[in-house]
């Protein structure tokens, strides 16, 4: 009976030290948003309802603006196996209407052994925004090296869907004021040829968010309307969703 | 009289040569008929309505833009300006002061064969050959408006929407009608030096 006690305690203690020497490689399984890194190269996409926009690996005017995510927890230790649909990008200032939800800027993959994926689909989305948040299992992944703050990544994305054409969308909106529907409509066009500059209006005021092809910048021209009507002219596109 | 004559074959050689380099340069011309083959022709009728056809020569890519604008003269009054598939062509501005036309994803223009990319709507009014040739000209975006004038007609390359610039060309009404006086070789000549 005795004995039994010992072989018994010597078990224990066995799958306790096993345990214990399989610390450094184990993990909660909990996001730390803090410990976690996202890094990209600063770019400008354009985004589109359809998902027919920019690669992040092929913004305007070249480069590559591929996010690179590594999720952590809060032992520092990468998490590996994030299904690709528990991560995706939204705009950091809110305005960018996704098209499907989350599922439009989902990862290329499920996190690797390190906790390690990419981003290189540009969010299929409306509306306009000057950088985009990665978010995991819904917390915003944040910037160790500035307080923990979340980070916005400067890829700028910009949809020829800007404005909303009303019901069954938003309401209409005026002037530059953002209300995207998730389609790219005649109410799209007025508004991008406010900020076309033509004899009768000369003075067409710059606004990047209509600003689509290189070269960027003031003033808005032929190429920028050509990228915007290849998405409008014709039956223009919209979330299929 | 054999080197004066070799001369000017030589003269006339180099004029077909340099007329067969210009018609490999991108441009956009004007049309007189819808078939695209008069680029000059005499007066129409006082107050009858023409079309006008607007063809882009020689730009050997895909097109999904494209913007010039056309000098009229005072014998044709501009009416409007019609898209040759307005279900797949959105435009921005007029061709009097500049137009810009741009194409739907479906349906870029061939720019490996002449294409037709507007067809303005004019009416003439009183004219006369007597009183020389009258030109229709293709120039740049916004010519006139000085704060968005663009030198030359601009066409985008659908593949990478990179932007490339052709020639404004002109056509004539009235062609023949050009006025001559007697001269010499001489005054000829000096009008170039």
């Amino acid at each position: 009976m005795l004995k039994g006690k010992y072989v018994l305690l010597s078990l224990a203690a066995a799958l306790v030290c096993w345990q214990v020497a399989g610390v450094g490689n184990a993990n909660s399984g909990i996001v730390d948003a803090c410990n976690s890194t996202v890094s990209a190269n600063a770019g400008v996409v354009l985004v589109c309802p359809l998902g027919d926009g920019d690669l992040l690996t092929a913004p305007v005017g070249g480069g590559n603006s591929q996010v690179s995510l590594t999720v952590r927890d809060n032992a520092n230790v990468g998490i590996p196996g994030i299904p690709t649909t528990d991560m995706w990008l939204v705009g950091c200032n809110d305005g960018l209407l996704l098209c499907g939800g989350s599922s439009g800027s989902n990862a290329d993959l499920a996190t690797d052994a390190t906790g390690h994926t990419t981003f290189s689909n540009e969010p299929v989305a409306g509306g306009c925004d000057t950088g985009l948040y990665c978010v995991v299992q819904g917390v915003v992944i944040e910037d160790a090296g500035n307080s923990c703050l979340p980070k916005c990544l400067a890829i700028a994305a910009r949809s020829p869907d800007y404005k909303s054409a009303g019901a069954p969308g938003p309401a209409p909106c005026a002037g530059d004021i953002r209300c995207p529907d998730s389609k790219v409509s005649n109410a799209d066009f007025s508004w991008f040829a406010t900020h076309y500059p033509t004899a009768g209006n000369p003075g067409a005021s710059y606004l990047a968010c209509a600003d689509f092809a290189a070269p960027l910048g003031s003033p808005i021209g032929l190429a920028d309307f050509s990228k915007f009507t290849v998405h409008f002219a014709g039956a223009g596109h919209k979330c299929p969703i | 009289m054999r080197k004066a004559l070799a001369g000017v074959l030589a003269v006339a050689l180099i004029g077909v040569l340099a007329g067969s380099a210009m018609a490999q340069v991108p441009n956009i011309q004007v049309y007189f008929d819808a078939a695209a083959t008069q680029t000059q022709t005499d007066c129409g009728t006082a107050n009858t309505v023409a079309n006008l056809y607007v063809v882009m020569n020689n730009w050997n890519f895909s097109i999904t833009g494209v913007d010039f604008t056309i000098e009229y003269p005072s014998v044709l009054t501009w009416l409007g300006d019609n898209l040759p598939d307005p279900l797949t062509q959105v435009a921005i501005g007029n061709s009097p002061t500049g137009i810009a036309i741009a194409y739907a994803n479906c349906c870029p223009l061939d720019g490996f064969t002449p294409a037709l990319c507007l067809i303005p709507s004019v009416l003439w009014g009183p004219c006369d050959c007597n009183t020389g040739p009258k030109a229709v000209v293709v120039h740049g975006y916004g010519w006139g408006t000085p704060s968005i004038e663009k030198p030359y007609p601009t066409a985008i390359r659908k593949d990478d929407y990179a932007e490339f610039t052709g020639i404004g060309m002109t056509s004539l009404i009235c062609p023949g009608n050009v006025a001559v006086q007697e001269t010499t070789w001489g005054q000829v000549k000096a009008l170039y030096r």
